[in-house]
């Protein structure tokens, strides 16, 4: 693609977003909801922190459900990039390591019936 | 063992593709990549010994050619705020929403070891073994900057507070292995 077609993308992608920091935000709560496990009630709020080992309280960071999100969505990014056809130069290349890879072959397989 | 070998290759190289996009941020140097790492592989089977981990020698393999590759053109990887739309996915057949901008471009601000584990154990799905031969370095210190790079990915995604530094992390990386840290720290920023 040329330069100047992706920079006024970009420029246009980055005027979107700025534009939608609120659809953001709000992605990010919807986030953060499905991942909060809320107490319908606040009885069941205290009894749930009543409940709740030490070991969690303190492991802030430890985050089941955004670790299992973030893994979806980074194995979703890359399988996007494996999936598409390898570039036709890699290709070329490939096929000539192939070739040398028969002829190789060929010669291990004519010196070993000699 | 040449056909064997081949074969492996081939089959490696749509998930080496991906690993190079997400390394490098840039098709054009992803592309090169691939090829130095498909001949560097080709010229060194010899050195592999059927039986052991393929998946773990060829992601060594394109490591160190980036790492290289780095200090061999001083290039600085794309910069966030450059990376195109396409470089998520260029048939769009994946959910090029808003969060998902967001992930890359907090992937941008984590410490170059702890992105380089993200993305081989949660994007490219490789098990803490392959990781760690792959690296050069422990499964401890595999887990120990996969909690880290979680903890920061949450708090920078989600705009939680991030975790304090509360202990050492275990690091019995060899000199020779902790080159990307040096050489991506500088032109990552």
């Amino acid at each position: 693609m040329h330069i100047g077609v992706v920079n006024a993308a970009l420029a246009a992608t980055d005027d979107e977003l700025s534009g939608v920091d609120a659809h953001k935000s709000a992605s990010v709560d919807r986030l953060h909801s499905n991942m909060t496990d809320k107490p319908s009630s606040p009885k069941a709020e205290t009894r749930a922190s009543a409940s709740k080992p030490a070991r969690l309280e303190t492991a802030k960071n430890n985050n089941p459900a955004f670790d299992t999100w973030l893994e979806k969505k980074l194995h979703n990014m890359f399988d996007a990039v494996a999936a598409e056809p390898l570039p036709p130069d890699l290709v070329k290349l490939l096929e000539k390591l192939d070739q040398k890879t028969g002829v190789a072959d060929g010669d291990a397989d004519k010196k070993g019936k000699k | 063992m040449a056909d064997q070998f081949q074969e492996m290759l081939l089959t490696h190289m749509p998930r080496l593709q991906a690993y190079a996009v997400m390394l490098t941020r840039d098709r054009a140097a992803a592309e090169d990549l691939l090829q130095e790492t498909a001949l560097k592989a080709w010229r060194a089977q010899a050195q592999f010994a059927l039986g052991t981990n393929f998946t773990a020698w060829i992601y060594k393999i394109l490591r160190n050619e980036y790492i290289s590759s780095l200090r061999r053109n001083k290039r600085k990887p794309a910069r966030l705020d450059e990376v195109p739309e396409e470089f998520l996915s260029r048939n769009g057949a994946q959910e090029n929403d808003i969060l998902s901008r967001e992930v890359v471009h907090a992937m941008g601000k984590l410490q170059p070891e702890q992105r380089e584990v993200l993305i081989l154990i949660c994007a490219s799905g490789l098990s803490y073994e392959e990781a760690a031969e792959s690296l050069g370095c422990s499964i401890g210190t595999i887990k120990s900057r996969l909690w880290r790079a979680r903890a920061r990915m949450s708090a920078l995604v989600l705009g939680e507070e991030a975790p304090k530094e509360s202990h050492k992390e275990i690091d019995d990386t060899p000199r020779s292995s902790k080159s990307i840290e040096t050489a991506d720290h500088v032109s990552w920023t």
